[in-house]
């Protein structure tokens, strides 16, 4: 009943160290077409992955857990694949970055694209890159507005600011006399004190404004190290009151002596708009729009560079799996007619995402035995079906077939009250009524032609207290929901409001509240299945 | 006492001087004319037998109330003649006899481990009856009035000594000997030689005598006067001189704990946690400015000054507390002395620990001074504080440089992008320019902020300026060239020094911050905002101006510095109109009715603003303004090495010609440019839009940036100094030929740059993102559209959105395509799932939707009663979604 409920109830695949998934538990249903081939073949697949692990070649294992690690991009930076598509944008970040840290520039830039865009990806990327050659030369202040307030912000930027200086120069201090250590700790301890302090101190560090420039002869081989600021959802800083972080970050990339380079993330296009004058007029406006997917030949391209990590980057050993796999992969992505074709045609008509791509083929990938096995898995695609089924099992079809005839029964009614009256505003009271109405007319069709058996054929008749619990089930489903109930609570206030909300909406008597329906009447008729009881009533 | 004469009756009173002469027996009623002639000593005596007794003596009475023949032994400190009620009053204290003391209390005093053994009750009293002698009294500090009529006799009372020694004689009922002063509940026994002590008493008044007693018990507290009573000196003596000592020392460099200790004092009758406070900052600024030590001979005069002021607060500090310490006492110790007193150190320490925590000081600096005149000339005081925080700041630098170990390629363009940030102060742009063309088109604001500026200095008045302009036309930096100036001038000794103080509203964490961030650069000291404003106050008000220095304050931001109160704008402004202020405040801020708008008449009635309107930039002095960054850069030689692409740029002519004759092998010459029309056409762009010179200089640099990346695409060249062989750019070479005939390569940022830096700031490219979203995402959108074409509303229900997008679906479906995909998109007809009431990636592209921007949802529980509405500009969405072949046809 609980559909939520199962799904969340994910399976594990025992032998599985590298079987990663990301966002969505899996489980496999339960499908009954005892024609298909391929299917009871996925079903084998399980059940053998169920016997011991040693059973996988340990060739193949590699391969598979190499593969794996390929698609969710958490190989080595050489190993990393850049997807063609992204070529452009990465050579601008990297160039950013070279010219902040080894030229030593400021820069500000900010990357707009959405949720799964590549945009942190691609940022990491390079800096690990960099941090090869370059480690001395930068610190990097990682900062997510979803997690810092600004306030949190400046702390936290303090305190990275500390750990990666004292990283950085660790080893010479520990040898420095404790006694010196002390004293230094006392005066140039940047994240303590109060928040006030702290920013001070922060400003007055990166910032030549605040100070005046006493010894400008320094020597040349001396340089400063450049600070690194990335901001995931930058959008959260340029909230509606004082952007004082943004205002001094942007204000700092033209002033500071000390090289500063801030990146920005966020999905907003209109992140410019958000930003107050006097910051825009700071930023330098520099907007790097993450690239989409043009049309489908370049999305199964690109799912075709998802699926083959880079060729060599594996041990000699693999080396035959890793070639064979990239050759049916290829093959199978300029095939139209191939099963893998289809999905990727379905996944671009309807997400064009490739993490949900990448969610829908880790199960495949990850219960492949051998190589032949998980060659026809990849051939037939019944498990990345499996995965899309059973993500509907969330949907509202799914939840109406789970439930139980009672349930289904109040649902009707309230829908058809809902629809008879006029604001489509239903209660309690009324939906009763329409019940007690429903199942009346059913038990008077029934035919009353021996008078001991009758009340077997009859439907009971719920009092009205039953049915109450009935009622809050449907509204725990949102199938019915408060009128002007506030959904998921962004912000404080927002909770405030509803909490008002409810405190004024509980003084109305049970029976009288306001309810509005999620479903209509005419969506219930096509989810109702024919066979049931109820389904004349599915219209009025 | 007695009451009439016949009481009195077989007593007479005989009254002595101090030299021990009778002044006369029976003249009590003149007292007041003799008083000139010392301390009287009146004396009792029985005429019988001539017994005769004063203050200082010991008699035996009989107790008053049992006739049992139970005698005690009195103290006499008082003899009264005259009073209200009766003739003669005797005062005195009596002594404790052996069993009225308390067992318990005795052996907590003596013999603390006595009492860890558990015996029964009684045991003590037994243990003490055994160990005391029957003749030892204890003396008590209780009042008795005695009457004459129960007098026994004279008490003998000695010393231990003596009681011990077997030579002396004793008579059994009325000697005694004494070795303890205790409480009158035989408690806090305390030491005592009562010979001594009838000496003491007798030339004493009863007050004293009785204070006398007490600081006997308790030493520690101090009576008002302080003759002879030694226990009491040490006390006080032992308190006072390490701290004495320790200021002492502290004070060769610390201004700050004086001053603190020194307010100490005044507040002292505050609330005790009050002083304690001040006290834990003494200590933590202290140790501050040990380390901060900074040995400067020409502050010592003004330091020792203060040392001496400080020691003499110290002074009265003990003072104080004096004599709240025993007036308390006085009250009470009669009936039950109290241990608080006692105890009182403790709790300072207490709270000394509890607020271990605080950072910043709160006395405000206008409560440490009694009168003005006290206020030291703080013209030298100010700079001091200054170094130690710099010097904290430096190190912190430090820590952030790095060695240059890795090879820079400087390409032809660094220089020209150094130059292009918006804010390089003067000396980095220019090194010998002339003023004009460092600010162009600000020569009037320059002249008239200077100017009243200027006198206001010189005639050592207040004055206020107020800047309004909108971002990027210059106004910081105008102030700051003033500033720059100014200074110059007082390097010349055309002004008195002044003090330059910048307060930028966006740079504090809270408006309140700024009193912290000002008062901080006049003294050097931190305080918490409230003793910070307060201070100012005084600072401004009161402190006469010979006393300090001119401050001018930059106020930027300073609509940033509005809070609830409004007070912090309010009394910036208001400083300015005391006469005593010598404050020059600069406001900045982007509209011009802003002390208008948030303070309304309040403050434009009173203040005679200097006000100052900037405005945007013209094109032309946009132009202006890029063409003087670019001086010495556009058009110059640059010797280029073609392996990596590093640059040097020809400086002069002179090294021009000695090189050019024998150019090295891999070295060319570059010409670097920026057209004219470039320059014309971005400073054109920005002008018409803002004006904001910050932005012209970043679409300059951005162009400049488009150029060097091409041109090192072109050459392989990276950053880093490795050449990358890449050749697929076949464009020309720019050849041209210079004087010499030569052939030089040119490298010119042109047009197309300028435009593609332009548009990528004026791109929203929410068109370009629509349409490359996926299907059902735009079917969504297109439906979105459909409804409000039919019903005019911007807004709609997801609900109505949901019956839409079926619609669209099924009204179209002979197209094969829409066929098709409405079949996936609901799951219809698959044989295991029924159809689906949604399209798939429902809630994926809504998500989508709304986090780009594109749309914004009512956050309602019920999904279907939601609206939706566009967030960009319909005809971007509708452009969009025509450039889909499929919907374009729906």
């Amino acid at each position: 009943m609980d559909s939520a409920a199962i799904v969340d109830d994910a399976i594990v695949i025992e032998d599985n160290e590298d079987f990663v998934v990301e966002e969505n538990s899996i489980k496999l249903l339960p499908i009954k077409r005892s024609a298909d081939d391929g299917l009871n073949h996925a079903h084998v697949s399980v059940k053998k992955s169920k016997s011991t692990y040693n059973d996988v070649e340990s060739g193949f294992r590699l391969f598979r857990k190499h593969l794996m690690r390929h698609l969710n991009h958490s190989l080595q930076a050489e190993q990393t694949r850049i997807f063609k598509y992204l070529t452009d944008t990465k050579e601008e970040i990297s160039r950013v970055l070279k010219q902040s840290i080894i030229q030593k520039e400021s820069h500000s830039i900010i990357m707009v694209g959405p949720r799964n865009s590549y945009k942190s990806f691609l940022i990491d990327h390079e800096l690990r890159l960099l941090s090869k050659n370059y480690k001395n030369q930068f610190i990097t202040v990682k900062l997510n507005g979803f997690i810092h307030s600004e306030n949190a912000a400046i702390n936290g930027i303090a305190a990275q600011l500390q750990t990666q200086l004292e990283e950085l120069q660790g080893t010479e201090q520990t040898l420095a006399e404790p006694v010196l250590k002390e004293q230094d700790a006392i005066n140039t301890d940047i994240s303590s004190g109060s928040l006030t302090e702290v920013f001070e101190k922060i400003l007055r560090l990166l910032d030549s404004a605040a100070t005046k420039t006493n010894n400008v002869n320094k020597s040349n081989n001396d340089t400063k190290i450049t600070v690194l600021f990335v901001f995931d959802e930058i959008d959260t800083f340029a909230g509606p009151v004082r952007q004082t972080l943004l205002y001094n970050l942007f204000d700092m990339v033209e002033h500071a002596r000390v090289p500063v380079c801030i990146f920005g993330n966020t999905t907003k296009l209109n992140i410019l708009e958000y930003l107050e004058k006097r910051v825009k007029s700071r930023f330098s406006q520099r907007i790097v729009y993450m690239p989409q997917l043009k049309d489908l030949d370049e999305f199964a391209n690109t799912v075709a560079e998802l699926l083959s990590p880079l060729p060599a980057s594996l041990e000699n050993d693999n080396e035959q799996y890793l070639s064979q796999w990239n050759n049916l992969i290829s093959e199978l992505v300029k095939d139209e007619k191939s099963n893998l074709f289809n999905q990727i045609r379905l996944n671009y008509d309807t997400f064009k995402s490739l993490a949900t791509f990448k969610n829908s083929i880790i199960p495949l990938i990850g219960s492949g035995q051998n190589f032949e096995d998980l060659k026809l898995s990849m051939l037939s695609c019944k498990l990345i079906e499996g995965y899309h089924l059973n993500q509907l099992q969330n949907g509202l079809t799914s939840t109406i077939r789970s439930l139980s005839d009672l349930e289904l029964a109040v649902l009707i009614a309230a829908a058809r009250v809902s629809l008879k009256s006029k604001d489509e505003m239903i209660n309690f009271n009324l939906t009763y009524v329409e019940y007690k109405e429903m199942i009346k007319s059913i038990n008077a069709k029934v035919p009353t032609s021996s008078n001991l058996t009758t009340n077997r054929h009859l439907i009971k008749l719920w009092e009205k207290d039953d049915v109450k619990n009935v009622w809050e089930t449907l509204q725990g489903f949102t199938f019915i929901t408060e009128k002007g109930a506030i959904g998921i609570r962004e912000s404080a206030i927002a909770a405030f409001y509803a909490s008002n909300y409810q405190f004024h909406g509980s003084t109305i008597p049970f029976d009288l509240r306001l309810y509005q329906m999620q479903v209509t009447l005419k969506e219930l008729r096509t989810v109702v299945p024919r066979s049931s009881m109820y389904y004349t009533w599915t219209q009025l | 006492m007695a009451k009439s004469n016949k009481e009195l009756e077989g007593w007479e009173i005989i009254t002595k001087d101090q030299n021990g002469n009778i002044i006369g027996d029976d003249d009590t009623h003149s007292r007041r004319s003799r008083r000139g002639r010392g301390i009287e000593r009146h004396y009792l005596r029985r005429k019988s037998d001539a017994v005769q007794f004063g203050c200082g003596d010991n008699v035996i009475f009989r107790d008053a109330s049992d006739n049992d023949g139970e005698v005690t032994v009195y103290f006499i400190f008082d003899i009264r003649l005259n009073t209200l009620n009766n003739l003669v009053e005797v005062w005195a204290f009596n002594y404790l006899k052996w069993h009225e003391l308390d067992a318990e209390l005795y052996y907590k005093q003596f013999h603390p481990k006595v009492l860890e053994s558990t015996e029964p009750e009684g045991h003590f009293a037994k243990l003490l009856e055994d160990e005391l002698d029957k003749k030892e009294l204890f003396f008590a500090l209780q009042h008795n009035e005695l009457q004459l009529t129960d007098f026994v006799s004279l008490a003998n009372i000695m010393d231990m000594g003596s009681w011990i020694d077997p030579k002396t004689k004793k008579n059994a009922s009325t000697d005694f000997f004494v070795r303890y002063i205790c409480l009158p509940d035989g408690s806090h026994f305390v030491p005592i030689d009562m010979a001594v002590e009838k000496e003491t008493v007798q030339n004493m008044k009863p007050k004293e005598a009785e204070e006398h007693f007490k600081d006997i018990l308790f030493p520690q507290s101090k009576s008002s006067n302080n003759i002879k009573s030694t226990g009491k000196k040490k006390g006080t003596v032992s308190k006072g001189q390490p701290q004495l000592k320790k200021i002492k020392i502290e004070s060769d460099s610390s201004f700050e704990s004086e001053f603190d200790s020194g307010e100490d004092e005044d507040d002292n009758s505050d609330a005790i946690d009050d002083s304690e406070v001040v006290d834990y900052e003494d200590e933590e600024d202290a140790d501050e400015d040990l380390s901060e030590n900074a040995d400067d001979e020409s502050e010592n005069q003004d330091i020792s000054d203060v040392v001496e002021e400080e020691e003499k607060s110290i002074r009265k500090r003990r003072g104080r507390p004096k004599k709240i310490k025993s007036d308390t006492p006085t009250l009470k110790v009669p009936h039950a002395p109290k241990t608080v007193k006692v105890k009182a150190p403790m709790i300072r320490k207490f709270t000394k620990k509890n607020v271990a925590r605080a950072k910043k000081k709160y006395t405000p600096f206008s409560k440490r001074y009694k009168s003005i005149k006290d206020v030291p000339d703080l013209t030298k005081l100010a700079e001091f504080n200054q170094k130690s925080t710099e010097a904290i700041f430096h190190e912190l630098e430090t820590k952030l440089n790095t060695t240059k170990k890795h090879k820079i390629v400087e390409t032809i363009f660094s220089k020209v992008k150094k130059q292009l940030y918006s804010s390089h102060g003067k000396e980095e742009i220019v090194k010998a320019g002339n003023f004009d063309d460092y600010l162009p088109a600000r020569e009037n604001e320059f002249a008239s902020i200077y100017l009243s500026v200027y006198s206001a200095i010189e005639s050592g008045s207040a004055t206020t300026v107020y800047v309004a302009g909108t971002p990027g036309v210059g106004k910081t930096l105008t102030v700051r060239e003033v500033i720059r100036e100014l200074q110059y001038s007082v390097q010349q000794e055309e002004l008195p020094v002044f003090h330059y103080v910048e307060i930028n509203g966006l740079k504090m964490v809270k408006p309140t911050d700024s009193y912290e961030v000002l008062w901080n650069r006049i003294s050097g000291e931190r305080l918490t905002w409230g003793a910070a404003m307060e201070s100012l106050e005084f600072y401004f008000s009161k402190v006469p101006k010979v006393k300090k220095r001119p401050i001018v304050v930059l106020l930027d931001e300073l609509d940033a510095l509005i809070n609830k109160n409004q007070d912090i704008m309010y009394n910036f402004f208001n400083w300015t109109t005391y006469e005593n202020a010598n404050l020059i405040v600069i406001a900045v801020a982007n509209t011009m009715d802003l002390p208008e708008r948030q303070l309304g008449n309040k403050v434009s009635s009173r203040i005679g603003f200097t006000r100052i309107m900037f405005s945007g930039y013209t094109h032309e002095e946009l132009k202006n303004i890029i063409d003087f960054r670019l001086q010495g850069l556009n058009n110059s030689y640059f010797y280029v090495d073609t392996r990596t692409g590093s640059a040097h740029l020809i400086e002069n002519a002179d090294e021009e010609q000695d090189i050019e004759n024998k150019l090295p092998p891999g070295i060319k010459r570059v010409r670097l440019k920026m057209s004219t029309d470039a320059i014309e056409i971005a400073s054109r762009k920005v002008a018409s839009v803002s004006g904001d010179a910050r932005r012209a200089l970043k679409v300059c640099k951005r162009a400049v940036e488009i150029a060097e990346q091409r041109y090192m695409a072109k050459h392989g060249y990276a950053y880093d100094g490795q050449k990358i062989v890449d050749g697929d750019d076949d464009t020309p070479e720019e050849k041209e030929t210079d004087v010499d005939g030569n052939e030089v390569e040119a490298q010119t940022v042109q047009i197309s740059h300028i435009m593609k830096a332009l548009n990528e700031t004026i791109n929203t490219n929410s068109t370009t993102f629509i349409t490359r979203l996926s299907f059902t995402a735009k079917l969504f959108l297109h439906a979105l559209l459909n409804l409000a074409k039919k019903t005019g509303l911007q807004e709609q229900s997801l609900g109505d959105v949901v019956d839409e997008i079926k619609l669209v679906l099924d009204v179209n479906g002979n197209n094969k395509f829409i066929l098709g995909i409405a079949e996936a998109l609901y799951q219809k007809g698959g044989a295991n799932v029924s159809e689906q009431l949604r399209i798939i990636s429902w809630d994926f592209v809504m998500g989508q939707l709304i986090e780009a921007g594109v749309l914004i949802r009512q956050n309602m529980k019920n999904e279907r009663i939601s609206c939706v509405r566009l967030n960009i500009s319909e005809e971007d969405v509708l452009r969009a979604i025509e450039q889909d072949e499929t919907l374009k046809g729906l």
